[in-house]
């Protein structure tokens, strides 16, 4: 049970950095103030580009984003790969 | 080597994908790759709490010996369901603070999801307040099978009932995608992948699960 618990909560927390990621991502940049219901869906009006990226500009911030949720992809697919390993290991020795 | 494994691959090559390959939206522009996250997250909990169903009803209806673990599975599903579920309302969240200005408003696709988020907490807490053992089973199974006949009518039925403000679904009445074919391309990758991870994260927690159950029988 104490595993699934580490395993439940350790899922949590990645949801946690997931969310706080796509939160820093996409939410900080859509702080438009008030807060208030728009009722209308004319609600649309982000002043963001809507242009294709320039693949020469690595200044673009979307490379910077792109890197950080790669990075987070990264370090959960490498923690899966290691408890991976490990519950292999448990059912070898359990066989 | 086990398939769900490519997700290693499959998710970095989606996530470069959303990025890089399509392109930024109309209206929302970059923010509106949260698509691409959104959609794919809302399809596997419904996916994960359709197989908790069905391995629910599996559990109460078969007397097949392989059927023996129908019930650790439906839980574990359910597990993952509601994990992702819940990604899927922060992610719905976000996407709602770019679109109509405010993180919730009681739309009725986010009034369903909440619905449906509160019937798998409640089966959580079920499921650990309840004693393991067969009769457990049983209760949690019978939950479950009733929880997963609401799924179709709080994800499908009625957000289409009432006025809206969320974006068409991708099942829509036209039964066509209202999409740039690059997005198109990109969203078909990114539920793949995804689907891949469920999978891949279905059999893990199955063989802790198992591993629990081992141990648990050699404690007593």
């Amino acid at each position: 049970m104490k595993t699934v618990r580490r395993i439940f909560g350790t899922l949590l927390i990645a949801a946690a950095i997931f969310g706080t990621g796509v939160w820093t991502t996409f939410g900080l940049a859509a702080d438009v103030g008030g807060g208030e219901r728009t009722v209308a869906a004319a609600a649309h009006t982000q002043p963001e580009r809507t242009q294709e990226i320039d693949p020469g500009d690595a200044d673009e911030p979307i490379y910077r984003v792109l890197g950080i949720v790669l990075f987070v992809w990264i370090g959960i697919s490498l923690y899966l790969f290691f408890i991976d390993r490990k519950i292999t290991r448990l059912e070898k020795r359990i066989k | 080597m086990n398939i769900t494994k490519s997700v290693f691959i499959a998710m970095p090559a989606s996530i470069i994908l959303t990025f890089l390959y399509a392109p930024p939206a109309e209206v929302l522009g970059d923010a509106g790759r949260i698509i691409f996250y959104h959609v794919p997250l809302a399809w596997i909990s419904v996916l994960a709490f359709v197989v908790a169903g069905f391995y629910a009803a599996v559990h109460l209806f078969s007397k097949s010996p392989r059927a023996a673990d129908a019930d650790m599975k439906s839980h574990v599903s359910a597990t993952l369901g509601m994990f992702f579920a819940v990604l899927t309302t922060v992610t719905g969240s976000i996407w709602a603070k770019l679109s109509w200005g405010s993180y919730w408003n009681w739309d009725p696709r986010e009034t369903t999801i909440m619905v449906l988020l509160l019937i798998y907490i409640a089966y959580l807490s079920l499921h650990g307040t309840l004693k393991d053992g067969e009769k457990r089973g049983r209760i949690c199974a019978s939950y479950l099978l009733i929880a997963a006949a609401t799924v179709p009518f709080f994800v499908f039925i009625v957000p289409r009932l009432y006025p809206t403000l969320h974006p068409d679904p991708i099942l829509n009445r036209e039964a066509s995608v209202h999409m740039d074919f690059r997005m198109r391309i990109t969203l078909i990758c990114t539920i793949a992948s995804f689907t891949l991870l469920y999978l891949y994260l279905f059999g893990l927690r199955f063989r802790i699960a198992v591993l629990e159950k081992v141990r648990m029988g050699i404690e007593r």
